[in-house]
């Protein structure tokens, strides 16, 4: 309706275990391109992208971490002041699950205290399921063939979310490698920032919102340009 | 990510004792007893005993030394590596200068140098100062048997060298492949002694160090000036890659075959060294950013003595302290490059203060790689001379040196997008093909020993003020989850406590009601006893006046029946004198009707005989 569309600048931030991808995420986010053997990240990457929305722009300044436990004294730089944060595991590895519910944990102990969380199960390619099932019954596991490239799903898909629930956060199952989801994640976080604080009325429209509406979201994606 | 019981030096058997003896005596500063190092893990041999010490208690218990050494371990073994209380100070090859005890005080106290050296400007000086502390604190740094160690590995070196020059100098290949302007000489006594050379032609050694170091001997002198050859490293590192148990394993194939860098050398040999070293340093284990070191190693030297170069750069150099838990050193190098730009390059250092971009965000990378995370690998090799030359100190040269020659580029650019990229990915571009003059201004980047000792001792006090303000915080945070907890309780309670309150409280309503209703319920019983009492009273005239009316109805009835009798009498004597009147009567009606029926009998017959008559 208006001309000219207000934008909010959002610093983002990406945390999870090593290898968990999500450089690979901000790729496909930003080029939506896939590289299968992305090179690990030291320190911190930074890369930007907007988001249009139907009455306002979000841009994302991305900080995608180095997941190694190792840097972890890095992390608070990025996350300190960040409005919101992209916390990754793999859905084929468990041990990554329990990191990402560390990172969810110090997010909410040492973050900004409005800080908006996604939690995210990459590598949903390798489950071997259908991208719509994605909310249907858990497939049991499935033993890692070596050699095969499909190595089944390791973390429920109940899970996260029960995770995502108890803490409040957004939840997707995602796969950078095929896209799925990669855009919603982004797009559901950008429809959950205040406009502007200049504006109350707006930011506390958008700030009561503490439901996670994933319908409501894809129904936003054709209008999102990024 | 490294298995978590540290693994305990065979110290039981004298069998074992001098293979575990030689090894620490090699790593360790020699003020330390050798039971006080690092673990080393066992050569193969002896891989029965190299594993996680829990299956090792029986052999720990009874050895009280390993128990200490173990519990000691993950305190101090960084602590005494990089930084020793006092050091034996050989002095070959350091005729004439005076070393303060620990390399800390070394910083405050400069060396008391010759005369000769008075010919070189103080920045010189302080380049000079770099070289000289680097041999000096790794001297220090080394034991008396790792220095013996070394000297035999010099002797390697050496014989290697003058192979490599007469093959150079012969008419067959020396035309084409020896550079015609290496100062040979130089180098071959720079091979001999470096160390004297260090100290005899500082400004000489300085320069030819800037040029860049040979390409056919670049491997050579880096091993050299590290001091870094060592037989029985080079042995313990044989023994390692046969190793089939690595904690390590996974993260470095995976990092490995994600990273393109990893292409410039044989994948296999890059992995071999990381997990070597993974499990000689277990503490330590892999931390991503490490094969950007060892690639550039690994491309001028052998495996064996890449390892044992690595393992020099990484104790000796104190590398480690970038890639132990929480990475002090990279922080310290961090906060160094920080002040460094705010005292030497303010307009810049402001500027990228209030666009927000803090060195972390970019010179993490640029130290943690030694510059090769981005950097082509012509500027990296340049890095690495000067590093193995000066120490760890010289990254912050060449950080301080990159910003200062992007000073321009940098103030022109807005806004972290704008200007990380050209941090992270650009800077290097203008000395791309001109390495000299990266190497140049780096050079010219004045590095005072005393202005980082102050910015350290600010970075120690910073951060024991913050570690203090998150104790702080932390006892804040847990008393406060206590008080939240005793708050939800006492909540609770209160909740309760209103609910009964509630319950009561309608209770009392309900029976102020009750009360209420009774109470008019009374009214009305006691109203309505009052009318039944006026009510008997009424009553109980009305039954008496009725009684003595009954009384009189009864008397009166009496008479009554008395009169009815009389008049019954009265009656039957009257009715007697009818009936006889009435009998009377009757006799004379049946006499007239007697008298009718013969007249009509003799009518009848009259009647008749009329009739027959007619």
């Amino acid at each position: 309706m208006e001309a000219s569309k207000t934008t909010t600048s959002v610093k983002l931030v990406l945390l999870g275990e090593a290898a968990v991808g999500k450089s690979s995420l901000v790729l496909r986010f930003v080029s939506d391109e896939f590289q299968e053997n992305k090179e690990p990240t030291i320190g911190a990457a930074f890369l930007t992208q907007k988001c249009q929305l139907s009455n306002r722009t979000v841009k994302f300044e991305i900080w995608d971490t180095a997941g190694q436990e190792r840097f972890a004294s890095l992390a608070p730089m990025y996350y300190r002041n960040a409005q919101a944060a992209v916390v990754v595991y793999d859905v084929t590895k468990p041990p990554t699950f329990i990191r990402a519910r560390h990172w969810v944990n110090e997010l909410k102990t040492q973050g900004s205290p409005n800080i908006i969380i996604a939690l995210v199960a990459n590598k949903h390619d390798l489950t071997g399921e259908d991208e719509e099932g994605e909310a249907g019954p858990v497939k049991p596991d499935v033993e890692d063939e070596t050699g095969s490239s499909i190595v089944g799903r390791k973390v429920a898909y109940s899970d996260g979310q029960k995770l995502a629930e108890d803490e409040g956060l957004l939840f997707f199952e995602a796969s950078a490698k095929t896209g799925m989801n990669v855009r919603k994640i982004f797009l559901a976080i950008a429809n959950k920032i205040p406009i502007e604080n200049k504006t109350p009325n707006q930011s506390n429209r958008a700030g009561a919102n503490e439901t996670v509406d994933v319908g409501m979201n894809s129904s936003q994606a054709a209008n999102c340009q990024c | 990510m490294i298995g978590e019981e540290p693994i305990v030096p065979r110290r039981s058997t004298g069998l074992a004792r001098s293979n575990s003896r030689f090894r620490h005596s090699i790593l360790l500063p020699v003020n330390l007893e050798p039971t006080d190092g690092i673990e080393v893990p066992r050569r193969r041999s002896f891989n029965t005993d190299f594993r996680p010490a829990s299956t090792n208690s029986e052999f720990r218990n009874k050895n009280t030394s390993a128990e200490s050494l173990n519990s000691n371990h993950s305190d101090d073994s960084k602590q005494r590596f990089a930084r020793p209380q006092s050091a034996n100070i050989s002095s070959t090859g350091l005729a004439g200068l005076n070393l303060s005890s620990s390399p800390r005080k070394q910083t405050h106290t400069l060396p008391t140098r010759p005369q000769t050296f008075k010919n070189g400007n103080s920045a010189n000086d302080n380049n000079n100062d770099f070289i000289i502390r680097r041999i000096q604190q790794s001297k220090q740094l080394r034991s008396a048997e790792a220095e013996r160690e070394t000297q035999n590995g010099l002797k390697q070196l050496q014989r290697r060298f003058s192979d490599k020059q007469s093959a150079m100098n012969s008419p067959l290949i020396g035309t084409t492949s020896s550079p015609s302007n290496e100062d040979w000489e130089f180098w071959t006594s720079v091979v001999t002694n470096y160390g004297e050379v260090a100290v005899r032609e500082p400004v000489r050694l300085r320069k030819a160090i800037q040029r860049g170091f040979p390409q056919e001997i670049r491997g050579i002198l880096w091993q050299v000036i590290a001091g870094s050859k060592s037989a029985p490293l080079e042995q313990l590192y044989d023994s390692l890659i046969y190793e089939r148990d690595i904690p390590c394993e996974t993260a470095i194939n995976k990092d490995i075959n994600r990273t393109p860098m990893s292409g410039r050398v044989n994948k296999d040999s890059l992995a071999r060294v990381l997990k070597a070293y993974s499990l000689f340093d277990a503490e330590v284990g892999y931390t991503q950013g490490m094969a950007f070191i060892v690639v550039p190693l690994l491309m001028e030297l052998s495996e064996p003595e890449c390892f044992s170069l690595f393992v020099q750069l990484m104790k000796i150099y104190d590398f480690r302290s970038m890639f132990v838990t929480d990475m002090p050193g990279l922080h310290l190098k961090l906060y160094q490059f920080e002040r460094m730009l705010e005292d030497g390059n303010e307009p810049l250092s402001t500027h990228l203060r209030r666009q927000g971009i803090h060195p972390t965000m970019y010179a993490s990378q640029w130290f943690i790689t030694l510059f090769s995370y981005r950097f082509p690998p012509s500027l990296v090799e340049r890095i690495f001379d000067i590093v193995i030359a000066e120490g760890l100190d010289a990254l912050l040269r060449f950080a301080v040196a990159l910003m200062k020659e992007g000073t321009t580029k940098i103030l022109e650019l807005k806004g972290i997008d704008e200007i990380l990229p050209y941090l992270k990915d650009r800077i290097f571009d203008r000395f791309l093909g001109n390495e000299n003059e990266l190497v140049r201004c780096a050079s010219e980047t004045v590095l005072v020993p005393q202005a980082l000792a102050k910015y350290e001792q600010e970075y120690s006090e910073l951060t024991r003020v913050e570690r203090e303000r998150s104790i702080q915080l932390e006892t804040l945070r847990n008393s406060n989850v206590r008080l939240t907890t005793s708050n939800r309780e006492l909540e609770t309670r209160l909740e309760e406590l209103n609910q009964e309150h509630v319950q009561l409280a309608n209770k009392l309503v309900k029976g102020s009601i009750e009360i209420a209703n009774l109470k008019g319920a009374n009214q009305e019983l006691q109203e309505k006893i009052d009318a039944t009492r006026a009510d008997h009273d009424f009553y109980g005239t009305l039954d008496s006046t009725l009684k003595s009316q009954e009384n009189t109805i009864k008397e009166l009835q009496a008479k009554n029946r008395e009169l009815q009798d009389e008049v019954n009498l009265l009656k039957q004597s009257e009715k007697v004198k009818s009936v006889s009147k009435l009998l009377k009567e009757l006799k004379a009606m049946e006499e007239t009707k007697d008298r009718y029926e013969q007249q009509l009998g003799s009518l009848q017959e009259s009647l008749i005989s009329a009739l027959e008559g007619r």
